[in-house]
């Protein structure tokens, strides 16, 4: 049977959003589910696959040894049973993956591995910007086709989004295997059926090096951020802070304010010219597009470049003090205040410490 | 040493976009250089500024030469260009086309913005670099270089990794690299003057794949308005 791969890396990676795309779109390839994960995440991807503890015999398959631990972002999702998900599920584990994730080419030697190992369909991962490097140097190595942003919405359409979300590109159908970062948005309740060939199986005994083209290895170094910001690709609720904040201060203060509730932090491009925060942060057209459950803006006006990114978003809420600013047409709830009154009521009002991930 | 900047050409983000059938509608006045990769020539003309680089090379397939115009007004040397309609090319036909029309040697690195703002495709880079055999290293904010050796500080989602690497190489450009400049009227008319040579794109059997563009719903919301306390009270709701 065909296999559809997952990497799952991150703890987003194994929300319940993102097991109901994966299930919608193996019952579309038609293809059993192979989850790639490192030890951090063994036990959640364990209960989900058969409920219980692990079984060496069926479906663990320990490659190396732990070799890396890294922090971890803690967030609790609740978890599906193998009853929600109904397909079996082999998991792998690979811990030495995840200190290769900071030299994409390297990762990406070791992904294409995964092309001996199984008959891969596809090979999908969160779309993030660490995921678009490595897959997409394994793609032009491999020579299979890339899609990014690829969104399960219009199953059983081939589709991804593009112009950061303004438009939906259909594609043909890929006729074999695809490698692909999946977009957070919900699937589409009716699947049809994509008839695709996986990759061919081949030798088992592959030399590492003829795997890729082999690039001069660089040296790096590799500095991880400090702050238990959230990962905004994947967050569920999002607070973002604009011009309307009016300094970096209270910029910096929307951050604590978030970290205390568990949120990511977003930022519209003025801020991020203003220099009040980094710049991958930044969502709209020319950053990112993210689709969280809930989306606070504040001090955000809403220009069409910002809104492109966030229209995903389940919940939008704006505050502003302007009540003509555009963003009030796109949010579901509106509050005509000034923002940063809004933040410091709105820290008062939390505990004093994150909830427990 | 030679940079060779890639400049593609994209309808502009900030108009209405037109959607014909499974392409854009191409009106070649509107299409505009694609705002990352102005970021990469910037950051070319300030390495020639330093003496590190000798000569920018811009590689531009599109169907107006203003945008290639534009990067020789900001300080590239020389460009490569090929008139087409932005519907034929697919990463693969770039790919293709430039390497038939650069010689490819040890004395140059090429560099991308990080993003094209229509396709979001993020394949050049790495399909070019996988026909160099040489390092791809994306999203660069800091360049600095020691004798031979380039340190290239990126941006990931989850820090910040150091490269260091030999040209050639591939890079691509982070937004705040560098700010494009505003090219001065004596560079654009000395611009006029600078070698531009034509060349045909490389015809290859494989198509794009794309069957339609649609434009994505516009989820229609009504604004409810609410007090700050109302609004205290539903985000505290929320972390249950």
């Amino acid at each position: 049977m065909n296999q559809l791969i997952w990497l799952a890396f991150e703890e987003s990676a194994l929300s319940t959003d993102r097991l109901q795309q994966i299930q919608a779109l193996s019952q579309t390839l038609q293809a059993q589910i192979v989850v790639y994960t490192d030890s951090r995440y063994a036990d959640k991807v364990f209960q989900f696959s058969r409920g219980s503890a692990p079984d060496p015999d069926k479906g663990l398959r320990p490659l190396e040894p732990a070799i890396c631990s890294s922090a971890s972002i803690s967030y609790q999702v609740p978890w599906p049973t193998m009853d929600s998900l109904k397909c079996d599920c082999t998991v792998v584990i690979n811990d030495a993956l995840v200190s290769k994730l900071n030299h994409p080419a390297v990762a990406a030697l070791d992904l294409e591995k995964l092309f001996y190992e199984y008959s891969v369909c596809a090979l999908l991962a969160p779309h993030s910007q660490r995921w678009l490097r490595t897959l997409s140097i394994l793609s032009a190595a491999a020579q299979m086709q890339f899609i990014p942003n690829l969104c399960t919405r219009f199953l059983p359409d081939c589709a991804r989004w593009i112009c950061a979300g303004r438009v939906v590109e259909k594609r043909q159908i890929p006729g074999e295997s695809f490698i692909g970062t999946l977009s957070l948005d919900e699937p589409s309740p009716n699947h049809g059926l994509w008839p695709i060939s996986a990759h061919p199986l081949t030798v088992a005994e592959v030399a590492e090096n003829d795997l890729l083209t082999v690039w001069p290895p660089a040296k790096i170094s590799f500095e991880p951020f400090v702050s238990d910001m959230m990962g905004l690709d994947n967050a569920r609720i999002v607070f973002a802070g604009g011009r309307g904040l009016g300094s970096k201060q209270n910029f910096d203060r929307l951050v604590q304010c978030a970290q205390r509730f568990g949120a990511a932090v977003a930022a519209s491009r003025l801020a991020v010219d203003l220099g009040w925060c980094r710049n991958d942060l930044q969502v709209g057209q020319t950053g990112r597009a993210i689709c969280p459950d809930v989306y606070i803006a504040f001090g955000i006006s809403g220009a069409i470049q910002h809104l492109a990114g966030i229209k995903n978003a389940k919940k939008i809420i704006a505050i502003n003090t302007d009540k003509d600013a555009p963003i009030f047409r796109y949010a579901d709830y509106g509050v005509i205040a000034d923002a940063n009154d809004v933040i410091e009521r709105l820290s008062g009002a939390l505990p004093r410490t994150p909830p427990k991930g | 040493m030679r940079a060779i900047v890639f400049v593609s050409s994209v309808a502009n983000p900030e108009e209405k976009l037109i959607l014909e059938g499974d392409h854009f509608k191409n009106i070649p006045d509107d299409c505009i250089a694609n705002d990352f990769d102005l970021i990469a020539v910037e950051a070319a003309v300030r390495l020639k500024e330093q003496g590190i680089i000798d000569e920018i090379v811009v590689f531009c397939l599109g169907p107006a030469l203003a945008h290639v115009q534009k990067a020789l007004a900001m300080g590239a040397d020389r460009a490569i260009f090929g008139e087409c309609d932005n519907r034929d090319l697919t990463p693969q036909i770039v790919v293709d086309t430039a390497l038939a029309h650069i010689d490819p040697d040890d004395a140059t690195i090429y560099m991308l913005g990080k993003l094209g703002v229509n396709f979001e495709s993020h394949c050049v880079p790495q399909m070019l670099a996988n026909r160099l055999s040489c390092p791809c290293v994306c999203s660069v904010y800091k360049i600095e270089k020691a004798d031979k050796r380039w340190q290239l500080h990126c941006e990931d989602d989850v820090g910040i990794p150091i490269f260091e690497a030999e040209a050639p190489f591939v890079m691509t450009t982070e937004l705040r690299l560098a700010e494009p400049r505003f090219p001065s009227l004596p560079n654009i008319i000395k611009a006029r003057r600078k070698p531009i040579e034509s060349v045909q794109i490389e015809a290859t059997s494989q198509r794009p794949q794309t069957l339609s563009l649609e434009m994505a719903a516009d989820i229609q919301r009504s604004c409810k308005w609410l007090s700050t306390d109302d609004l205290i009270a539903m985000v505290k709701g929320l972390e249950s």
